[in-house]
Parts: C-alpha cells; structure tokens; sequence
C-alpha cells in the first residue's frame, strides 16, 4: 500500500473516530478535524506571516542589489546572502496553500467515503477500517446538514458564496498589514513580489475555490467554511501579535532603504558598514521576539534607541 | 541562478501570475462541471443481449454474435451506476444516472437525469425520452417497472415513481438516508430497503407508507417477495437476514450471517440462499429460517446470489488480489462447478433467459481494469465469451 494509501487510512480513521467518540454528529467531527488540523498548520503559518514581513522589510534593498548586478548574477547572491535574503523565500507564501493541498485532496476522498455517496465508497471504508471501529454500528452516517445533503453539492449555492466569501477574508488577514507612511506602501506594495502574489491570490484563490465547492459534496464546503473561519480567527490573533515585528520591520525598512541608497551611489564601504547595522538589528530581533509577548513596550524603545544611534552615525 | 532570476523576473511578474491564476479557475470551473466520480459496473441481459453500464459507458453486446450493438454515453459525460432495466416487448432499455454536476452557468447543483432509450439497430441507439429533473439525488439503484410506472431510489433519501411513458414524477416518499437498492412490488405495495436501516413498504399508488421495519443494520440489497408472496425478506449489515409478514411488516424469522448481508438474497425449491462480504454462502428453510446448509466460496460476496433453473450462481471477488469467481452449488448444497473470472465481480451475476448462460461484468477504476463481460455456460462453468472496453476500442 502506498503512502497516499496510508495517509488516506489515517485521515479517515481519525475522522471515524471522532465521529464515533462525539456523539455520532459529522459536523461536530468534521469541525473538531478541522481544528485540528489547523492546529498543525500553525507553526507553518505563523512563518509564513513572519517570512512575509521580512521580505516586505527588505526589499528596497533587494532592489536596489538587483538593479546594480542585473548582469551579474552571481555577484547579486553573494549580495543576497550578505543581507539574509534567498529568493526562494518568496514563494513560502504558498506554502500553507500546498501543504493543505494533499489533506484537502485527502479531505475529499474521506467526506466521500464517510458519506457514502457510493456503494464502492463504502466498501472501500468497510476494508480502510482499523478494527477497532465496529462500522456497522456507526452505520448509517447522518448525511444531512440544514438543507444540504453533506455527500452533494448546494443547490442553492449558499456554501460556496460562504466559501468564497470566508476565504476572502482569511487572505486579507493573511496579507501583512498595510502602512501608513507613503514611503512603506511603495515599497511593500509596488515591488514585494510576494507582495504582488498575495495580492493576485487575494482574489483568485476565493473564486476558485468557490467553484470547487459548487462542484464537490457540500461535507467539503462545511470544511472550508469552518477552517476559513478558524483560519480568520487565527489570522486577526497572529496579526495583532505581529505587530511588535511589524514596528521593528517599520524601522528596518527605512533603514534598508537607507543602505539600498548607498548600493545604487556605489558607497560599498559604507553599506557594509551599514550591514553590520543589520546584523546588530537582526540580533535585537531575535532577543526582542522572545519577549514581544510580555514586553510590548520594551522593543518599541529598543528600536528608538537604534535609530537615534544611527542618526548618531550619520 | 537563471532559474532564481526567471521565478523573480517572470512568475512573479504581477501580470503573469495573475493570469495564470485567473487561467486556473476558468479552467477548473469549466472542468467542474464534468467531475467524475468512481463507480462500479452494472449489468442487465435478456436472452441474447447483454446491456453493461460502467462510469460513462453504456453498452449493449449481442452474445449470440460475439459483438457490440451499440454504446451511448449520457448527457455531459454522467456516470451511471444503476443496473439498465431492459423491457425486451417493447424494445426499450431504461436508465438512470449518477448525476452531473451543473457548471456555472447552469447554476450548479446536481443534475440527474433519467432515459427511455430504443433498443433498436440504431447506434448510438435513439432516445425516447430524457428526463432531467425527477429527482435531484444521484441514482444508485436499480430500477423496478410495473405496468405504466417505474420505481427506484435516490442517495437523496428519496424513494421515486415515475411515469414509463413520459418520466414524469408521480410521487416521491422520503426515507431518513439514501436508497441503494432496487424496489420490489407485489400487489399494490412497493418494498425499499434503505441505508437508514428501515424496510419501507408503501402504497404504490401514493408512496403513502403502509408499514416500516426497523433492520439490525443498514440495507443495501433488495427487498425480496416469498414465491407464496406472504413473506418479504431482507438482508442488512447486522450479520442477519429477516423475513417479514409482508402484510404488515412484523417478525417472522431471523437467521444469521458471519458478516453484512449485502446482496439480495434468492428463494429456490423452498430453500433461501444468501451471502455474506466474507464469502460465506447460506441455506435455510424460507418458512422457519432454519439452517440447512452452509458454504465458502473464499472471496466477498456484494451481489445478489441467482438461479438458473435449480443451479444456485455465487459470483464473489476480491479487491486485492482482483481475483472473481463464479461459484454454481445445487440446492442441497453441493458445489457443482467453480471458474475464475478475468477479473474481481463485485455486483450480481445475470442469467440470461432461458439460454443456459450467465453474464458477469468487471471493471475498476482505481485498479485500472477497464469494463469487461465474462459469459459463462451455466451447465458446466465454461466461459463461452470474454469482451473487453479496451480492447473492442484497440480493433476499432
């Protein structure tokens, strides 16, 4: 049996179970699956946010390296690496997405067996089955939900608005946040190319999958719904303890952008001066992340006290 | 470090990735519509023809001369599940499908559609009729015809009468979780078995319920009528076969299984024959429900179990291994002859007639086994025809 196999065994045996052991209600199991896996996701998506502001925060930078070694690439990723930056970085954005794929690939197949939506569909579960699920027992599994059939699609077509709808939202949430200041909205906005893909999939990842689910049982749309909803939950949570990072982020931008300056006046001296600056302000990151949570005032001051130290330098 | 550039300098571009994008979602949108799901074959026979349904095929065979009659596909490349019922008088074969998901345009929503089809020279063979809207769950089912009306159920929780003539709905009577199996009719009461583990006896002219019995687990085969017509018995996946007062639905006997009954059972010479998904076939009196004898045929037994004058036809498979067999016993329980068919059976076989001849039908798309038809001799277990999908399209 292959791994996919296996992974499919599992998911579907985790499902049965909670279906069994919380009152035989899908909705309940599915919604208890569904945090669950979130609660898996979360390190994955917390990194990616953090990833996302750290490439808002260089890029100006990132440009200006661009601009200058546009004909020698190697000499750019030596100035890549100089700065912490790997352009591979941009597509962690994605992640999450691609890592849900094969669990809701595996999601699909195990709403359509516990629902027997086929008599092979349930000959395939009776065999999937560890032994210790007595199927007979759990049969039938309650199909309906409101006014759908959980193994068909809506015929009104509410769940894959709400689908869209909620997934809209969770990707908004998912965006670094916008700011204020002109010279941070052009740099994020404009020329962050994860930037420009979270924007792309801003919208087109809503209306796809809101197509799915006006294809799939609506068993899968009430998944979207609710991890959409958790996922909304999270996203407002994460954003609101970013914010920390995201200050200091504020303060590392203008200061990339104040090296990025350099590179294109050519004043390599003082951007590896100035580098050394970096290293300095992504080891106060570092001690100040372990205390954000506790020590919201603390880290606000800690990057005062760097930028009036290097206002001093200038 | 091209490659790094070209991700920076073109996937990434905005423009691109946008309409790479929006190019997906046209694309899975367009191709939602047409979403296919697994199903397993079905097959119907009369005398001389075969008539197999598989995912989007429907095709009927003349056994007689080793070849195809004709292949019709329904609409939007729907699957079909549900066994053609074939009404040789009036050469028409009808069917149900699986459903087809409505794209955006039409709505979405599930789109289920019925057909009167001209079993004729014609292929693809002409429709009579083709009704879309008579129910809105997918059509597992068999279909059963009395006179002027034709009764299934849906996976809609539905079980449905409509018109033979026209496929206009006549009632709909609604059962707490979906119907599998094909209704049974004896005077003016219809017999459903359902997943929701109930028998329903309803009144075939209304679908007004006559009478209901809770099962020891759910039903997935048939209802089947005593040759006397006083008994109804069915099988369920409580382990147990029941035999019911068809009047009004009260316990008779019980006999059990080693595992779920899921096929129809069969009465012969007085004698009731069923099978278990673990292979084991039963004999008991179809009047007291005692035991009279009992066999292995190894592999899982989903179909019905059939006779074909005193010969008692088991086809089993397994999906493992995609080993089918098809077991004849005589009614005292002695195992006649055994064959191996091409590959795993997982529904009934069908006697075709008065000819001396079985049909069994394979195909399994997660196994990569196209749709195939083992005809077999019944008298000796010879298999006289094998025709295959894959191949009957490689000599075309």
């Amino acid at each position: 049996m292959g791994i996919w196999q296996e992974f499919l065994n599992l998911m579907l045996n985790v499902m049965v179970g909670l279906y069994q052991f919380l009152g035989g209600n899908f909705i309940v199991a599915l919604v208890t699956f569904t945090v669950l896996m979130r609660v898996l996701m979360l390190p994955i998506n917390l990194r990616q946010q953090r990833s996302s502001i750290k490439m808002q925060q260089m890029q100006p930078q990132v440009q200006a390296i661009q601009k200058k070694y546009k004909n020698d690439q190697a000499k750019m990723m030596e100035e890549f690496n100089k700065i912490g930056y790997n352009p591979a970085d941009s597509l962690l954005g994605c992640l999450p997405l691609l890592i849900q794929m094969p669990i809701f690939f595996g999601l699909y197949r195990v709403i359509n067996i516990m629902l027997q939506g086929t008599p092979l569909a349930l000959l395939d579960m009776k065999f999937r089955l560890w032994e210790v699920f007595d199927l007979a027992s759990l049969l039938p599994i309650d199909n309906t939900f409101l006014w759908v059939n959980l193994a068909q699609p809506d015929p009104f077509l509410v769940l894959p608005i709400l689908v869209a709808g909620t997934m809209f939202l969770q990707q908004k949430l998912m965006m670094p946040a916008k700011d204020d200041s002109k010279a941070a909205k052009k740099g994020a906005e404009d020329d962050n190319p994860a930037a420009q893909m979270q924007q792309s999939m801003l919208y087109t990842m809503p209306l796809m999958f809101g197509f799915f689910a006006m294809s799939f049982g609506s068993g899968l749309a009430i998944y979207f719904i609710i991890s959409n909803i958790i996922g909304i939950g999270q996203g407002y949570i994460v954003r609101r303890n970013l914010a920390e990072e995201r200050a200091l982020a504020d303060v590392k931008r203008e200061e990339s952008k104040r090296l990025a300056s350099k590179y294109e006046n050519g004043d390599t001296s003082e951007a590896e001066d100035a580098e050394s600056d970096i290293e300095s302000l992504k080891a106060n990151e570092n001690g100040s992340g372990n205390t954000q949570k506790s020590k919201n005032g603390s880290s606000k001051n800690s990057s005062k006290s760097k930028k009036k130290k290097k206002k001093g330098k200038k | 470090m091209k490659n790094i550039s070209f991700l920076k300098n073109s996937i990434l571009n905005k423009p691109f990735f946008t309409i790479m994008l929006f190019g997906m979602v046209i694309l899975l949108s367009a191709c939602s519509g047409a979403r296919q799901a697994g199903s397993w074959p079905s097959v119907s026979a009369t005398d001389s023809h075969v008539y197999v349904t598989f995912s989007t095929d429907v095709v009927s065979l003349d056994v007689d001369n080793q070849e195809e009659a004709w292949r019709f596909a329904g609409e939007g490349r729907v699957e079909f599940y549900s066994p053609p019922l074939v009404v040789p008088e009036e050469e028409t074969v009808y069917l149900a499908d699986f459903g087809r998901n409505g794209s955006l345009l039409t709505g979405g929503g599930l789109i289920v559609s019925m057909y009167a089809l001209e079993d004729g020279t014609t292929n693809p063979p002409n429709t009579r009729w083709v009704k879309e809207d008579v129910t809105d769950g997918r059509i597992v089912a068999g279909l059963h015809l009395d006179e002027d009306v034709i009764f299934t159920g849906s996976s809609n929780n539905r079980i449905i009468a409509v018109s033979r003539s026209t496929g206009e709905l006549i009632w709909e009577a609604t059962t707490e979780n979906a119907i599998w199996s094909a209704p049974a009719k004896l005077g003016d009461t219809v017999y459903v078995t359902s997943i929701d583990r109930n028998i329903y006896a309803l009144d075939a002219a209304d679908g007004s319920e006559k009478w209901t019995h809770t099962l020891n687990g759910a039903g997935a085969g048939s209802a089947v009528l005593s040759a006397d017509g006083e008994r109804v018995y069915a099988g369920s996946f409580g382990n147990e076969i029941i035999a019911l007062s068809a009047a009004d639905g009260s316990d008779i006997w019980k006999a059990q299984a080693s595992d779920w009954v899921w096929g129809a059972p069969v009465e012969v010479d007085g004698i009731l024959v069923y099978g278990d998904i673990s292979g084991n076939v039963f004999a008991v009196d179809a009047a007291t429900g005692s035991s009279l004898w009992q066999a292995s045929v190894n592999e899982s037994i989903v179909g019905d179990i059939v006779v074909d004058g005193d010969t008692i036809l088991v086809a089993s498979g397994n999906v493992e291994t995609q080993v089918g067999h098809i077991t004849a016993f005589s009614t005292a329980g002695d195992e006649l002859w055994d064959t191996k068919t091409t590959a795993h059976i997982q529904t009934s076989p069908v006697v075709m007639g008065d000819s001396n001849r079985a049909v069994l039908v394979y195909g399994d798309i997660d196994n990569d086994i196209a749709l195939g038809v083992d005809v077999v001799d019944t008298s000796d277990g010879s298999i006289i025809w094998t025709w295959t999908l894959a191949e009957a399209e490689a000599a075309q």
